[in-house]
């Protein structure tokens, strides 16, 4: 899998692309921690180019949200689409989540 | 006509990423549809994932067989491992939150395959867990709730 990370204001926007499964969902979990420590702690996680998504890569989905949480931020999700959108909906994720259709979308609420 | 492929891999993710590339590829070459091949590879990842983790108590290597029979309309998924028992129908479905902060983190992976799977079959075989699942062949438009 592949992550780049990108600030926009204070938001920091995390590209996700490839495959979040058991392997690569730990290396992510970390990823995002160290810079929530750093003080990053609004993000939005853009799934556009993501391909396939098991539970391990939406566990380490909720860590980080919940982890940007507890720092006062929070964790918005963008750019969901075909099986990796309906594993999120089967899994109530879309309920615990803020979802957007793109980026722009979560920048352009403020 | 059936399909059929044996796969065996050892009680590590090093192997179970490489059961679930070689599963892949056998489903590319008898031109499954990407979703199917998506639904397929999820329920092969979260049980053998499951199987590795918390089914040995002990650090030796431990063989766990995997056949997955490619028919007309369906993909059945046959997994055996001599690990301690365990039932995936026995498993409650976790409990639905609407916040963040109360939710638990464990507990999707069995979810996701129950969601995914049309059917799913659980017995014990001397000494052996053997867990049945079959997974319906989609077409490229595909609007069930399931994956």
């Amino acid at each position: 899998m592949d992550v780049n990370f990108s600030k926009q204001g204070d938001w920091t926007i995390i590209a996700v692309e490839g495959r979040m499964d058991t392997v690569s969902a730990p290396e992510f979990e970390k990823m995002v921690q160290e810079r929530i420590l750093q003080g990053s702690n609004r993000l939005i996680v853009d799934f556009s180019k993501l391909d396939y998504i098991s539970s391990a890569g939406l566990r380490s989905i909720l860590v980080a949200g919940k982890n940007s949480k507890a720092k006062g931020g929070e964790l918005a999700c963008c750019g969901l689409q075909g099986v990796v959108k309906k594993v999120f909906d089967v899994s109530g994720f879309h309920k615990l989540l803020p979802i957007f259709d793109s980026k722009e979308d979560v920048l352009n609420r403020e | 006509m059936n399909y059929e492929i044996l796969l065996c891999m050892r009680n590590n993710l090093q192997d179970l990423t490489r059961l679930v590339s070689e599963a892949d590829q056998f489903m590319q070459s008898h031109c499954l549809s990407p979703r199917t091949v998506y639904c397929v590879n999820l329920v092969l990842e979260e049980v053998l994932t499951n199987i590795v983790k918390y089914a040995f108590d002990d650090a030796s290597a431990h063989e766990i067989q995997l056949i997955l029979t490619i028919k007309d309309s369906e993909v059945i998924v046959t997994c055996e491992d001599a690990g301690r028992e365990f039932d995936p129908l026995a498993i409650p479905s976790p409990e639905a939150r609407d916040s963040i902060l109360e939710c638990e983190v464990g507990g999707l992976g069995i979810h996701l395959v129950r969601k995914t799977v049309h059917s799913m079959e659980y017995f014990r075989d001397r000494h052996k867990n053997v867990l049945i699942m079959t997974i319906k062949k989609a077409e490229r438009q595909h609007n069930s709730d399931t994956p």
